[in-house]
């Protein structure tokens, strides 16, 4: 069983959260490939940025129904500022950007992911307060089990986060997974 | 949860202390002392709760050779909910007369005390941790292991419990054997009685075997199911059934007939998803042997995601770039010793810029 799967984060809570959502919507770990900013070797938001033209240059050359997932987080700037910050990279590298009907998926929480969990767990984040980290990134179960019982009733708790609002519309391109 | 380890006068292992979090790899150099601590581990077991006589399983011979001073010195601190267990034990070693004896055993609880054994005198303490009898015991056994449980003593047996959900193993397929003569509780250091402790989950846990076959679907292209056989009397041999090419009824093949590889990924498995909700404590030195470059990120990605749920701790020993890159920047724990010294401990050194941690590694960069 090849990945169809590539996911590509700056971190390992963002990768455990978005490897978990993916299993909670019937994918295998078989069907991932994770690829994880090392940590204690500067910004990983800049080893997503770096990585991003090869990995997108990878997945257009596999095709084969093959999905590049990219988990960076806003920090302070904007959701659009940091995917333009992807798209200048890739054009930077000599790779052309993602088109909007390539499967390509940012997600990109605001401030960070802490923020959805927040949110998750049922407080009102704003998404420019830095909120607390999990222990252990495995802590974020309940939130992924959240997130995916309101994506199978088609809504968020009012006021989601926009950033994740964001997210679940890049998520629309996401095949299913026998697709 | 196995919050810490100390050890002192065993093998390179001097004065030396690890504390562990829910996930953790033990990285570092060969002959650094990693392989050491899980052998303590699993001889501390065998001594509390697997009835062994302290020569058996700390002999002499394992003390720290520059070492002047005969006495062995082994504390671990398991955590129980908000609950904490400090248990020590200190073995003298005569050299001369080549004999051993427990110096002194301890249990706390909460740093209260529930079990204390000193020079053959025992001292039990009820759960309110009120004195209890007094008593001699045998300077060669453990204390602590030899008592059952009783309506005053719950505290002090389910340390024995939880010390029990610690499996420590260092799989090699090769000695698996292909039957089983009985259900096997306990795997064996080298996973030799895989198929008996098959045997022991499929009887105990059969609603985890849905899961731990549908994984292995994943991991075993054409794989099917796993079935135990009646081989002669009380005696089953484990088969493992495949679809044959082109769909059909699905083939059997012993266990003893899949390749290295497959026996591995069956055990590794088994090991995450075989004990349902045990909340079992997993020690495993190298998993990564035998295993396709394809296997083991999936097979890591289901064992972290297994924290919390079947699994409440793993504490892994690799040198495999795959399990470093994955685990070692966020859960590594580096081990060192300079020429033939005692054991350090500390955090991994971070990578150097442009290159991932393996490969700094790899390249001896890490210093």
């Amino acid at each position: 069983m090849s990945a169809r799967v590539v996911l590509l984060c700056e971190d390992q809570q963002l990768a455990t959260f978005m490897r978990r959502f993916l299993k909670r919507r019937g994918w295998q770990a078989h069907d991932i490939r994770e690829k994880i900013a090392p940590p204690g070797q500067g910004s990983g938001e800049q080893w997503v940025r770096e990585r991003f033209p090869q990995e997108l240059a990878a997945v257009r050359a596999r095709g084969n129904n093959t999905v590049l997932t990219v988990g960076t987080d806003a920090d302070t700037r904007s959701v659009a500022a940091r995917i333009a910050t992807l798209n200048q990279e890739c054009q930077r590298q000599g790779v052309s950007p993602r088109t909007a009907s390539e499967p390509v998926i940012m997600v990109v929480p605001k401030r960070n992911i802490e923020t959805w969990f927040a949110y998750l767990r049922g407080e009102s984040p704003n998404e420019d307060d830095a909120y607390p980290r999990y222990p252990n990134e495995s802590d974020c179960r309940n939130d992924v089990r959240t997130l995916d019982e309101m994506c199978r009733s088609g809504k968020l708790r009012d006021p989601a986060p926009p950033s994740l609002q964001a997210a679940c519309s890049e998520y629309q391109k996401m095949p299913a997974r026998n697709g | 949860m196995l919050k810490r380890i100390y050890i002192d006068n065993f093998r390179c292992l001097v004065n030396f202390e690890l504390r562990f979090d829910a996930i953790n790899l033990l990285l570092g150099p060969n002959g650094s002392g990693k392989t050491s601590v899980f052998d303590v581990l699993r001889r501390l077991q065998e001594f509390i709760i697997g009835d062994a006589r302290v020569h058996d399983v700390f002999p002499t011979a394992d003390l720290t050779r520059w070492q002047l001073g005969k006495q062995q010195r082994f504390e671990l601190e398991i955590a129980v909910g908000d609950d904490s267990y400090a248990y020590s034990l200190v073995i003298d070693h005569d050299a001369d007369r080549r004999r051993m004896r427990v110096f002194e055993e301890k249990l706390d609880l909460n740093d209260r005390p529930l079990f204390a054994c000193k020079e053959g005198m025992a001292q039990l303490y009820r759960d309110n941790h009120s004195e209890g009898p007094q008593y001699p015991f045998d300077w060669t056994l453990s204390a602590v292991g030899s008592l059952h449980e009783r309506p005053d003593n719950q505290k002090l047996t389910r340390f024995k419990r939880e010390l029990a959900k610690l499996i420590v193993v260092r799989p090699i397929p090769a000695l698996m054997e292909r039957g089983s003569h009985g259900e096997q509780e306990r795997l064996t250091h080298r996973m030799e009685n895989f198929v008996s402790w098959y045997r022991h989950l499929a009887q105990e846990h059969m609603g985890a075997m849905v899961t731990l076959l549908g994984e292995l679907k994943s991991a075993l292209p054409g794989f099917d199911s796993l079935s135990l056989k009646e081989a002669g009397e009380d005696a089953r041999a484990l088969k493992a059934l495949f679809a044959p090419p082109g769909g059909g009824k699905p083939i059997a093949f012993d266990f003893s007939e899949l390749s290295d590889g497959q026996k591995m990924l069956v055990a590794l498995y088994s090991l995450i998803f075989g004990m349902g909700d045990e909340g079992i404590t997993l020690f495993i030195d190298e998993p990564d042997n035998f295993l396709a470059l394809r296997e083991i990120q999936p097979w890591l990605s289901n064992l972290a995601d297994a924290i919390g749920e079947s699994v409440e701790q793993v504490v892994l020993i690799s040198h495999h770039p795959e399990i470093i890159n994955y685990l070692g920047g966020a859960h590594g724990r580096w081990l060192e010793r300079d020429a033939q010294g005692p054991v350090r401990v500390g955090n991994v050194p971070g990578s150097v810029q442009g290159l991932s941690l393996a490969e700094t590694v790899a390249r001896g960069w890490e210093k």
